[in-house]
C-alpha cells in the first residue's frame, strides 16, 4: 500500500488499453484477410475456373448478343486483378450480380430466403445443445459404464450418418406412414395469405401475431428437419462435453469443492460444467455454423425454401451468381461465428476478461 | 545375454531391444495389443476390412450385373430370393450395385487422402519448421481455409468444374488439406528444437532433407489418425454431391447417387434408397470407429479409459 | 483426553489392471487437539491417509480398517451422505496449491460463500459478512476487494489464504492441511504457516499437517508420524526428533544441510526392502 501501489494502475491501465487495441487490431486483420480470402476463392471459382464464366452465368442457350453484352457488363475483358477490383467492390456493396433462374438481384433473393435457414439451424442446435450437454456429461460422469457406451455410439452414428437419407427415412416413417409431422415446406398453403411475416422466424413472428393455428403449424414443420440437425449437433456437443467434463472432473478444485461437502450435483453442474462452458461456448457456435452448411442437404430433402434450397437450385440450372452469392454469404456468417465465438470465450473466461 | 531363450512375447516387450527393428515391432505389438483391447475398434477395423474385399472381389460377389437391369419383368421388386435387396426402377440388382459402389467409395476415400495429406503435411511442416514469416502466411492461407464452409465450398467448386466423380474427388481435396497441416504444424513445432534435430543440423543436413527425412515420419501417425477419423466425413461429403448430382454420374452405381434416384419411390418402394445409405452409414461408422481406435491406441494419454 | 480422531490399522487399496496396488498398509494413530505431523516421501501413502479420512479416495480405491472414528461417529459405518455433511462442516482440508485448488471462474467471495451456506442455513447478506470477517482473520488486509476477485488475480500466499478461510468458515474441529505451503514462495510460508497455526490454536482444533519436509513439521507440530511405504516407521514427539531410532527417519533427518559443515559427498537415502514389512 505504498507509492508504488497507488501508481502502478494508471500505468497498469495505459498498458491494458494499449494491449486491448493490439488484440483488436489484430483481430481485424485476420477477419479482413479470411474475407479477402474467401472472395478471392470465389473470385477465381466464379472466372477461372470455368471455361467460359459468361455461359456458367446466361447458360448456353442466350443469343449471342446477350453473351457479348454481359461479357462486357463482367468486364471479362479486363486483366484479372481489374476483374477482381470490380468484384471485390460489387461484393462488398452487397452486388451478388444477377440471378438468371429468379431473374432478381442474388442480394434480394439471399435475404428472402436466409432467414428460414437461420431459423432450421437455430433450432436444430438448441435441440443439439439441450440433449449433448446432459449426455456428455452423464457420459463424463459415468465413464465406462453402460450409459457411457451407449451416448458414446449414438454420438458415432450420428457423426456418420448421411443425414440426408435420414430426413428421407424420417419423413417415411413419421409424416407418411404416422402422420405424426407436417411434410415438406415450411408452412402449410393454408397459412399463405392470413400469416405475415415479421422477422422472417416463423416461430417468433406467429407468436408476435399470436396465431396460435399457425404456431402449431410452423412447429409441426420444422420439428422433423430441426431434430435431424440437432441429432448431428448433439452428436458433436455431447462428444466435447464428456471430454471437457473428464478433464475437469480430474482437476484439483474439484477435489477442493468435495472436501467443502457440496452435494455431487453442485460439485458437476455448478463447478464442473460451469468450467467446461467456456470451451463449450466455441463448441456450440461451431456446430451451429456445421448446420447452416448442413442445411444445404437438409434443405433439399425437406423442401424448406432456405438459402441452401436456393443454392442447390441454382446449381442445377447452372446459375454460378446465386451460387457464389450463396457460398459468399455463408462463407460471412462462418467467419462472424468464428469471431462471435472468441468474443464469447473471452466474456465468459475470467482470465482473459479485461476488467 | 542372448543365452536366455525368449518367448516371442517377451521379445517383443523387452525394455532393451537388441536392434532398431526388434524395437519398432515392440512398439508396433504394444500399440496393436491397446487396439484390439478396445472392441468397437475392432468391429471398425472388420468393417473396413469387409469394404475392401468387397471392393475387390466385386464381380466375383455380385450376384448381377450392376448396370443391367431386367426392364421387363424385374422393376422394383422387394427383396426376396434372388435380388436380396430388392430392385430399382431400371430393374437392377440393388445388392450388386451397392458392392461395385464399394469400389467408388474406396475410391474417393484413398484419392482424397492421398491428394490432400501430402499438401497438408508439406504445408504444416515447411511452417513449422521455417518458422518467421513463411509460418506467418501459410498459417492465414490455412486459416482462411478452415473458416470456410467444406460442403458449400466444395458445391461451388464442383459448380465450377463441372460435374463428376473426378472433379467432385478434386473439389473434396482442396477443402479437406488445412486441418492435416495444422497437425503437422504443431507436430513439427515440438520437435522442431530437440537436441536430435539439432545435431543433424550441426551434421550440416539441409532444411529440406530435415523436413523431408526427419520431421515429416513423425508427424505421420497422428496424420494417419486423423486422416481416417475424416474419412467418414469425406464419403458422407461425397456421397451428398452424388445425392446432389454434383458427384458421380449415372449409371456408376455411386452410393449417395443411388439414394438420389431411390428417392422418387421412397413412399412405396423404401428399400431402393435404404440400402445405399445404410452402405454409408455403416462405412463411415467403420472408419469412425477405427480412428477412434487408432488415436487411442497410438497417443494413449489422448482420451479413453 | 478424549481423541477426536482413532486411527486403527487403516488400508487403502486401489485394484488396477496388472494387481492391486496397495497404498496405505495398516495405519493407527490417535489424535486429540493437537497437531499432528505427517512425513514421507511422496508415494508413502501420506496423502492417502488424508483423504481417507475426508472421505476422498478415488472412486474405485478400497478402504479397510479396524477402527475410524471421528469424535464418536464411525466413518466406516457412516453414509455417504453423513460423510458429506461432516466434510467442510466439521473435517475439513486444505490442498496443496491454490493455483489448482480454488475453482478458477468463481470469485473467491463466492467461494467461501459457498461453503457457509452449504452447512449452515444463513442468508446472503448474513453469509457475506461472515466471509469478510473470515478473510480478515486470515489476514487479508483488504477483504471487500479481495471478496470480489478472482483466483488467477490473486498471488499464490493469498490464494493459500482464501484457501485456508474457505475450509475454515464453517468452523471445522479437524483440519487436514495435505503440503499447504508447499507450492509457495519461501517468504510466504511462513506467513501462511503462522496463520494457520494461530487460528488452529485460537479454534482448538485439531491439525494433521502432511508434508515432505521433516524440519517444517518438526518446528510446527506436536506430535510426528513418519511414513514409509505405506506404513509408519516411526512416531515421537517434535522435540524429541533428534532421539530418532529408525533408519528411514534418521536418513531424512541427515539430508538437512546444515551451515558451516562440509557435505561431500551429499548423503543419499537408503531404503532398504525390510522396512516395507
Amino acid at each position: 500500500m505504498s507509492m508504488m501501489e497507488t501508481r502502478k494502475p494508471a500505468g497498469r491501465a495505459r498498458r491494458r488499453a494499449y494491449g486491448r487495441l493490439k488484440s483488436v487490431a489484430g483481430f481485424l486483420v485476420v477477419v479482413a484477410t479470411t474475407y479477402l480470402g474467401l472472395l478471392a476463392v470465389t473470385f477465381f471459382i466464379g472466372r477461372v475456373v470455368p471455361i467460359d464464366p459468361v455461359l456458367a452465368i446466361v447458360g448456353d442457350r442466350a443469343p449471342a448478343h446477350v453473351v457479348e453484352r454481359v461479357r462486357l457488363e463482367m468486364g471479362l475483358n479486363l486483366p484479372y486483378y481489374q476483374q477482381f477490383w470490380l468484384y471485390m467492390k460489387g461484393v462488398l456493396s452487397g452486388d451478388f450480380g444477377t440471378s438468371v433462374l429468379t431473374t432478381n438481384p442474388v442480394m434480394t433473393d439471399i435475404r428472402r430466403v436466409f432467414p428460414a435457414t437461420m431459423e432450421l439451424a437455430t433450432v436444430g442446435t438448441i435441440i443439439g445443445a439441450l440433449l449433448g450437454i446432459p449426455l456428455g456429461v452423464l457420459a463424463a460422469v459415468r465413464r465406462g459404464s453402460m450409459s457411457d457406451q451407449v451416448v458414446r455410439i449414438v454420438g458415432l452414428v450420428g457423426y456418420s450418418v448421411p443425414i440426408f437419407w435420414l430426413g428421407l427415412l424420417a419423413l417415411l416413417v413419421f409424416y407418411a406412414r404416422l402422420g405424426w409431422v407436417s411434410g415438406p415446406g415450411r408452412i402449410d398453403v393454408v397459412f399463405e395469405y392470413t400469416f405475415t411475416p415479421v422477422t422472417g422466424f416463423f416461430l417468433l413472428d406467429a407468436i408476435i401475431n399470436r396465431d396460435w393455428a399457425a404456431f402449431r403449424d410452423i412447429l409441426s414443420h420444422i420439428i422433423l428437419p430441426a431434430s435431424l440437425l440437432g441429432y448431428f449437433s448433439m452428436a458433436y456437443i455431447s462428444r466435447m462435453t464428456r471430454s471437457f467434463m473428464l478433464n475437469e472432473l480430474g482437476q484439483e478444485y474439484i477435489v477442493a469443492a468435495r472436501a467443502k461437502g457440496l452435494s455431487e450435483a453442485r460439485i458437476i453442474w455448478g463447478h464442473a460444467l460451469r468450467n467446461a462452458a467456456v470451451p463449450l461456448i466455441t463448441v456450440i457456435a461451431l456446430s451451429y455454423a456445421g448446420l447452416l452448411e448442413g442445411s444445404v442437404l437438409t434443405e433439399t430433402v425437406f423442401a424448406w425454401p432456405g438459402l441452401g434450397l436456393y443454392i442447390t437450385n441454382s446449381l442445377q440450372n447452372a446459375d454460378m451468381n446465386a451460387v457464389l452469392g450463396g457460398t459468399i454469404v455463408i462463407g460471412s456468417v462462418f467467419i462472424a461465428i468464428n469471431l462471435l465465438s472468441d468474443v464469447l470465450y473471452r466474456m465468459l473466461d475470467p482470465r482473459t476478461r479485461t476488467r | 545375454m542372448r543365452d536366455v531363450t525368449m518367448t516371442r512375447r517377451e521379445w517383443l516387450l523387452t525394455d532393451r531391444p537388441q536392434s532398431r527393428m526388434q524395437a519398432r515391432l515392440g512398439r508396433a505389438y504394444v500399440a496393436w495389443r491397446r487396439f484390439t483391447a478396445n472392441r468397437l475398434a475392432v468391429i471398425g477395423l472388420v468393417i473396413i476390412l469387409g469394404l475392401v474385399v468387397l471392393a475387390a472381389f466385386a464381380p466375383l460377389l455380385a450376384p448381377h450385373s450392376p448396370y443391367i437391369g431386367d426392364l421387363a419383368k424385374a422393376r422394383l421388386l422387394s427383396p426376396g430370393p434372388g435380388h436380396w435387396l430388392g430392385t430399382d426402377d431400371q430393374g437392377r440388382d440393388i445388392l450388386s450395385r451397392l458392392i461395385y459402389g464399394s469400389r467408388l467409395t474406396l475410391q474417393v476415400v484413398l484419392l482424397v487422402a492421398v491428394i490432400a495429406a501430402p499438401i497438408g503435411l508439406l504445408v504444416g511442416t515447411v511452417a513449422g519448421y521455417a518458422g518467421g514469416w513463411v509460418d506467418a502466411v501459410l498459417m492465414r492461407i490455412t486459416d482462411i481455409f478452415l473458416a470456410f464452409p467444406k460442403l458449400v465450398l466444395a458445391l461451388a467448386f464442383v459448380a465450377a468444374l463441372g460435374p463428376g466423380i473426378g472433379n467432385a474427388i478434386i473439389a473434396i481435396a482442396i477443402t479437406s488439406w488445412p486441418p492435416y497441416a495444422r497437425i503437422a504444424r504443431a507436430e513439427t513445432l515440438t520437435v522442431r528444437n530437440s537436441d536430435y534435430i539439432l545435431a543433424v543440423q550441426l551434421m550440416g543436413a539441409s532444411p529440406w532433407r530435415i523436413v523431408l527425412r526427419h520431421i515429416m515420419p513423425l508427424c505421420i501417425s497422428s496424420l494417419i489418425v486423423r486422416v481416417t477419423l475424416d474419412m467418414a466425413g469425406i464419403i458422407l461429403t461425397a456421397a451428398g454431391l452424388g445425392f446432389l448430382g454434383l458427384g458421380a454420374q449415372p449409371p456408376l452405381p455411386e452410393w449417395g447417387a443411388m439414394i438420389a434416384s431411390g428417392r422418387r419411390f421412397i413412399l412405396d418402394q423404401w428399400w431402393v434408397a435404404a440400402a445405399p445409405g445404410f452402405a454409408i452409414l455403416i462405412v463411415s461408422l467403420g472408419f469412425n470407429l477405427l480412428g477412434d481406435g487408432l488415436r487411442d491406441a497410438l497417443d494413449p494419454r489422448g482420451s479413453g479409459q | 483426553m478424549r481423541a477426536l480422531l482413532d486411527v486403527e490399522d487403516l488400508r487403502v487399496s486401489f485394484p488396477t489392471r496388472t494387481g492391486v496396488i496397495e497404498a496405505v498398509r495398516g495405519v493407527s494413530f490417535t489424535l486429540g487437539r493437537e497437531r499432528l505431523g505427517i512425513v514421507g516421501e511422496s508415494g508413502s501413502g501420506k496423502s492417502q491417509t488424508g483423504r481417507a479420512i475426508m472421505g476422498l479416495t478415488a472412486e474405485h480405491g478400497v478402504i479397510a480398517a479396524g477402527k475410524l472414528d471421528f469424535n464418536g461417529t464411525d466413518l466406516l459405518k457412516a453414509s455417504k451422505a453423513e460423510r458429506r455433511a461432516l466434510r467442510g462442516k466439521r473435517i475439513a482440508m486444505v490442498l496443496q496449491d491454490p493455483k489448482y485448488s480454488l475453482n478458477p471462474v468463481m470469485t473467491i467471495g463466492r467461494q467461501i460463500v459457498e461453503t457457509l451456506r452449504t452447512h449452515e442455513p444463513v442468508g446472503r447478506a448474513e453469509a457475506k459478512r461472515r466471509a469478510l470477517d473470515m478473510l480478515a482473520a486470515v489476514q487479508i488486509r483488504d477483504p471487500e476487494r479481495v471478496f470480489g476477485l478472482y483466483p488467477h488475480e490473486v498471488s499464490g500466499g493469498m490464494g493459500q489464504r482464501a484457501m485456508i478461510a474457505m475450509m475454515l468458515i464453517a468452523g471445522p474441529e479437524l483440519l487436514i492441511a495435505d503440503e499447504p505451503t508447499s507450492a509457495l514462495d519461501v517468504t510466504v510460508q511462513l506467513d501462511v504457516l503462522g496463520i494457520l497455526n494461530h487460528l488452529v490454536a485460537e479454534r482448538g482444533m485439531g491439525l494433521i499437517f502432511i508434508s515432505h519436509d521433516l524440519r517444517l513439521v518438526s518446528s510446527f507440530c506436536d506430535r510426528v508420524i513418519v511414513m514409509y511405504a505405506g506404513r509408519i516407521v516411526e512416531e515421537l514427539p517434535a522435540a524429541r526428533l533428534s532421539d530418532a531410532q529408525h533408519p528411514y527417519t534418521r536418513g531424512l533427518l541427515n539430508c538437512m544441510p546444515e551451515i558451516g559443515t562440509e557435505r561431500h559427498p551429499l548423503p543419499v537415502l537408503d531404503r532398504k526392502p525390510e522396512w516395507k514389512t
